[in-house]
């Protein structure tokens, strides 16, 4: 009884021990399960095409949204046009007499007629009309073609190899225009390989193969000159690299995808390289994932990731932005039946040739089987699983005096949905940016929330901020008034014989020969109201000029030019081109830049950085005012004006006293060191010889210091005025009018702009002193474009930018 | 009150003399402003200023009273020299601000003809207003109200 008693007790442990166990089994797989779901989802493959007999080099989506693959079938180049979903519209061949003894065509690029030119490994470029009929043909001298792109002048670069009489290897580079008609060419002797090209944004290229066993990546200027050449090297010498593809990365730096085969450990590495813009290395990946593989192509993510294919397999693989692999993908099912009858020991099933990202997000890859079929795939864009990030400009966390505030936010993506929740409140849904209205005194806390399109939610951080009663600044006028009312009554009251005057001969009487004489007569009502007179009139004096122009609708100033400052050295490099041609798009013209060089390293980072803006500006045909500071090296100096003079159009020398070693001591007495530093690097300016106009600048300051404009200016073409609050914006039709009057000189207001949190008054602000500006006849205005992320200075992104931009489209000289 | 205001002798060539009298200072400080600004920094703009703001004022002040007690046979004054001719500098000054603002015009030469031909009568009165001695006791001139000195 006992023994059965235990036994049973026994069993129900033993079972309870299983169900137990059996719950943590369950426990687990649901966490994996859980985990798996969380965890960033690989795309999918949307679809596969395939082309018999047809080996693919180059894959492009056309601007139809389709997509246009060469390759060759036997000696015969070929072009396949497909629709968006990869169904073949028309397929071209192209035998020897069009494309040349190697009959392969190993790019392709659209022509903005709608039309091809391909790029034939014999060196041909072929121009087809939209439906692939050829319209010429240009035999380029040069076989070995690797690989051809467009340039955004409308021409070609072109890469390929061939061989020195000494059997060394030759990488050539050679640049066409949209003719065929080579403008340059550019030999790399000495065991160079070369296996693909890029525009970059400088409107120079990059190339990149191998030099000898090493990785080789060179950088070429708009001007074909050789920038600077980096081989990267690792393991041992008869251990073999090459860089297959290269990606422009939105650091302005490059990734280079390629293989190493290390021959000491047999076996073949996909290889990646993070470079800076000036060919710097930031990290290397040699990925032991797949081995007895390579990485073919490589493009960049908006995460600033990378997407890699795999040369001998139909995989992606991709990464975050410091080359760790987040998914990997296998996108075609390619067995045994593809290989064309090979076996044994045969790893490689297929060659990728080519991948491109999509109009939609998501990539297409080229690709060849080993049974000569061509594989075209599309695949998905990856799965949004990432919040949208909101950011919060207005309010900010801090003491606000009115009970309006502007909401003002960023949204990283497109919204389906925004709202905020105001003081824990529930959610108040808003189209976009609002204003705040009655808010009551006290402590608030703000939270806004964003749905984007996928159905992520995100939220801003929590913005505490309060609000305090303003100054009653009508009060304290009201009370000025009445006491000056009380201290006029009290006056009369004491002058009894005007007061029974008044009341004798009533109201009308005041205004008698007698009773004016009465008033007149009495010395001290009458120095009373000469001093409130003179009151008056320095009022009058101040604000009249200000209220005329602003407020007159005079007739418009054509010559009247907007211009912005832009730090762009605390860019990245590769912003540079952009922010420089989103400055265009509003309409600015002039851009207002500090000094930044090295005369020690010509080849530097700083020296690249600047040729990039420079090259951004002549594209754009913009003009650039130069910032020179008054202590500025004059090595340095001459190094800038004599790389970057010729492309000035205005000269700014800074005359601030704060440069002077004596400033410790006080202003006043920095006069003289502040005259000299400025002539100095004045006559330096003159000895460059630049078509430039010279400046100077001076602050509301200038009206205690007025000896500096009036002697500056004798070698200026025209002064500067800064204006950055709005009592100084009050005040500057009467600075302008001083300024101009002592310099002779016509003025310019150089550095306008309101350092605030709040876009709205930003906005109204920069909006009145344009128009005020304007309507004073005065040339130009140029605005505080961005200082930097610390400060809000800058309209960069905020809704002054807008404005500004509507405002010159209506108001201002754009060409 | 009209009567009052309707023109007469005296009162135009009060507002020539004080117009005149600001015009030329005001001539004369233009040529030499950049002179002055540049004269040892900052003693040269302090200078200005005093000249523009203490001794401009100053002078027209007892300019004005001087014309006063000529004209109208007055003695003594009642508003101070300085905020006597400062109220005059202010009006002159005042009266070029608009004026430059509105025609875009310098001073020198159309600002300044102008003010010789619009301010003479305004500065007449004003000269008048903003200062005014005790009359001189005058047996022999009951009937006159104001006779005028030669």
């Amino acid at each position: 009884m006992l023994a059965s008693a235990l036994k049973s007790s026994s069993h129900k442990r033993m079972g309870s021990r299983t169900i137990v166990a059996a719950m943590l089994v369950l426990l687990v797989l649901s966490a994996s399960i859980h985990l798996s779901q969380a965890a960033p989802d690989a795309p999918s493959v949307e679809w596969n095409k395939t082309f018999n007999g047809i080996h693919g080099n180059s894959v492009i989506q056309t601007a139809d949204g389709g997509y246009a693959i060469t390759g060759y079938v036997g000696y015969q180049a070929v072009l396949v046009k497909t629709t968006s979903s990869g169904d073949v519209q028309w397929q071209k061949s192209y035998g020897p007499e069009v494309f040349g003894g190697d009959a392969s065509a190993v790019s392709v690029v659209q022509t903005t007629d709608m039309g091809y030119s391909l790029f034939s490994a014999a060196g041909v470029l072929v121009k087809t009309d939209a439906e692939g009929s050829v319209q010429w043909n240009k035999p380029l001298g040069a076989a070995g073609v690797r690989e051809g792109v467009s340039s955004s002048d409308g021409g070609y670069l072109l890469v390929g190899n061939s061989k020195a009489g000494s059997g060394d290897d030759v990488a050539w580079l050679l640049k066409t225009d949209e003719q065929g008609s080579i403008l340059w060419d550019k030999k790399f002797t000495g065991g160079f390989v070369v296996y693909a090209v890029i525009e970059t944004a400088d409107r120079g290229c990059a190339l990149a193969g191998n030099w000898k066993n090493d990785f080789w990546f060179a950088k070429i200027d708009s001007n074909n000159n050789l920038q600077w050449s980096q081989t990267y090297s690792y393991g041992g010498p008869s251990d073999v690299h090459h860089v297959s593809s290269i990606a422009k990365a939105k650091d302005g730096g490059y990734a280079l995808a390629g293989a190493g085969y290390w021959l000491s450990s047999n076996g073949i590495v996909p290889w990646m390289i993070k470079i800076d813009s000036q060919g710097h290395e930031k990290w290397n990946l040699p990925y032991g994932g797949t081995p007895h593989n390579g990485y073919s192509a490589v493009v960049q993510t908006d995460d600033e990731g990378y997407v890699l294919t795999l040369s001998s397999s139909a995989g992606l693989v991709r990464t975050d932005t410091s080359g760790s692999e987040k998914w990997t993908l296998t996108y075609a099912n390619i067995n045994a039946q593809n290989t064309g009858g090979l076996s044994g020991n045969i790893v490689a099933l297929y060659s990728a040739s080519s991948l491109i990202r999509t109009s939609d997000g998501g990539y297409a890859t080229v690709g060849t089987d080993f049974g000569n079929t061509l594989w075209l795939t599309k695949i998905s864009p990856e799965p949004d699983v990432q919040p949208p990030v909101v950011s919060v400009s207005s309010p900010k966390s801090k003491t606000y005096d009115t009970s309006d505030i502007s909401l003002a936010f960023t949204v990283n993506e497109l919204a389906s949905w925004i709202g905020y929740s105001l003081d824990g409140h529930d959610n108040v849904t808003i189209a976009g940016n609002i204003t705040l209205s009655g808010l009551s005194n006290g402590d608030h806390n703000l939270t806004v929330y964003v749905k984007d399109i996928a159905g992520n939610y995100g939220a801003s951080e929590l913005i505490r901020f309060n609000i305090v009663g303003r100054f009653p600044v009508e009060w304290l006028f009201a009370g000025v008034a009445i006491a000056a009312a009380v201290i006029v009554g009290v006056l009369l009251y004491f002058n009894r014989h005007a007061l029974s005057t008044y009341k004798n001969q009533g109201f009308r009487g005041f205004f008698k020969k007698q009773r004016v004489s009465a008033i007149a007569e009495n010395r001290m009502l009458r120095t009373l109201i000469i001093m409130s007179l003179c009151l008056g009139m320095v009022f009058v004096q101040i604000f009249f000029p200000y209220f005329y122009f602003s407020s007159s609708s005079r007739s418009s100033n054509s010559t009247f030019e907007v211009g912005v400052t832009y730090v762009y050295e605390r860019d990245n490099v590769g912003q540079i081109y952009d922010e420089v041609s989103h400055i265009h798009d509003l309409g600015i013209r002039i851009i207002r830049v500090n000094m930044v060089c090295d005369s020690i390293d010509a080849v530097g980072y700083l020296n690249g950085m600047t040729d990039v803006f420079f090259s951004a500006v002549q594209s754009l045909n913009m003009h650039v005012a130069l910032i020179i500071k008054n202590n500025e090296d004059i090595n340095e100096l001459n190094f800038y004006l004599g790389r970057w003079g010729k492309y000035l159009t205005y000269v700014q020398i800074l005359n601030e006293p704060e440069s002077s070693s004596s400033w410790d001591v006080g202003a006043l007495f920095t006069d003289d060191e502040t005259t000299s530093k400025f002539e100095q690097v004045c006559s330096t300016v003159e000895q460059a010889q630049l078509s430039a106009q010279l400046y100077t600048n001076f602050g509301a300051g200038f009206l205690a210091r007025t000896n500096l404009p009036i002697k500056f200016s004798e070698k200026l073409d025209f002064v500067g005025l800064d204006v950055f609050m709005d009592s100084f914006l009050t005040l500057s039709p009467n600075m302008v009018q001083l300024l101009h009057k002592i310099t002779n000189k016509d003025v310019v207001i150089t550095e306008f702009g309101m350092s605030t949190s709040d876009d709205t008054v930003q906005s109204e602000y920069i909006i009145k002193g344009l128009n005020l500006f304007k309507s004073m006849g005065l040339k130009g205005c140029w605005i505080v474009y961005w200082n930097s992320a610390e400060n809000y200075y800058g309209i960069r992104g905020r809704l002054a930018e807008k404005t500004v931009g509507e405002w010159i489209a209506q108001n201002a000289k754009t060409k | 009150m009209l009567k009052t205001l309707k023109p007469n002798k005296q009162i135009f060539i009060h507002g020539l003399i004080i117009t005149l009298t600001l015009v030329i200072i005001q001539l004369l400080l233009d040529s030499y402003q950049n002179s002055l600004l540049l004269y040892m920094p900052p003693i040269g703009f302090a200078l200005f200023l005093l000249i523009s703001y203490g001794i401009q004022p100053i002078v027209i002040g007892v300019l004005n009273v001087i014309i006063l007690n000529r004209l109208y046979n007055c003695e003594g004054w009642q508003t101070g020299f300085w905020l006597n001719g400062f109220f005059l500098l202010l009006t002159f000054s005042t009266f070029n601000i608009l004026l430059q603002t509105i025609t875009g015009l310098p001073f020198s030469p159309y600002i300044a003809a102008a003010d010789i031909f619009i301010l003479l009568y305004p500065f007449g009165r004003l000269g008048k207003f903003s200062n005014r001695g005790c009359k001189k006791p005058n047996p022999q001139q009951t009937s006159t109200p104001s006779a005028t000195s030669p």
